[in-house]
């Protein structure tokens, strides 16, 4: 079981179960093997985790979570600014995802980060504009 | 003015459900009420050209499981990637609101993996 191995417990299972269901074709009996080492205390954790996954990936079906964001555009003379603010706010996901935050779990803290580097980025254009001169 | 590098990677030709948390400007839930959803996936070496799409008009493949929250579903089914793998793919969500305003929020990688058992 731990080593998965297929062909053996495929022959072992037409010995001992004889008269139950047999897995048909190799991919079911991995299947089965994966669930049995989710199950038996026996199997290392790291065993057990790596199992877990490959049933999760193949029975919940679902591989990949994901995060958009909608920056407005309403007047081509923001494209340059929105660009940045769109760059900024993804920079702010790829490191939340970098320091383990789960997009789906917690986009809570997802959104908290992305809050941050808005207001940080509206702060710096203020502080750029409050550099102009009067009369200019 | 999207979310970029929302990469991920499947075994063609397996049934996959993309989890997808959208959001406005401000960090907040995308309202999702009125508007419709877009997803494509094509290849890296000609992204204009959509291999697969699916929407979330007539619920063709993308469902809005909350449009107040913005939480959306897309589903690929084995028959969609089955012939696909050996190059790079691009994949992009789009959301086009109430008034036809079509604005891409999210873009990524898709690494399309082969396998011996379909």
């Amino acid at each position: 079981m731990i080593n998965l191995d297929v062909t053996g417990v495929r022959r072992l299972w037409r010995i001992v179960s004889p008269g139950t269901p047999q897995p048909e074709t190799d991919e079911e009996a991995l299947h089965a093997l994966h669930l049995a080492r989710t199950k038996a205390r026996f199997v290392p954790a790291k065993y057990r985790e790596y199992s877990q996954a490959w049933l999760d990936e193949r029975e919940r079906k679902i591989v990949a979570h994901a995060v958009g964001v909608a920056v407005g555009m309403e007047s081509t003379k923001y494209i340059e600014a929105n660009m940045e603010m769109a760059f900024e706010m993804s920079e702010a996901v790829a490191t939340a995802h970098k320091d383990g935050v789960p997009l789906k779990e917690d986009a809570v803290e997802v959104t908290r980060r992305m809050r941050l580097v808005r207001a940080a980025l509206k702060a710096k254009r203020a502080a750029v504009r409050g550099f102009r001169l009067h009369g200019n | 003015m999207a979310i970029k590098n929302q990469n991920f990677e499947m075994y063609a030709g397996n049934d996959v459900e993309l989890d997808i948390t959208l959001l406005d400007e401000d960090g907040g839930p995308l309202d999702l009420t009125d508007a419709t959803v877009r997803w494509a996936l094509s290849s890296a070496y000609d992204p204009s050209a959509a291999l697969v799409t699916k929407t979330s008009d007539g619920m063709s493949g993308i469902l809005i499981t909350d449009a107040e929250q913005g939480l959306v579903i897309v589903t690929l089914l084995r028959d969609d990637t089955e012939d696909f793998g050996g190059q790079p793919y691009v994949h992009e969500v789009a959301v086009i609101d109430s008034g036809g305003a079509e604005t891409t929020v999210l873009t990524g990688a898709v690494t399309i993996l082969k396998t011996a058992l379909q």
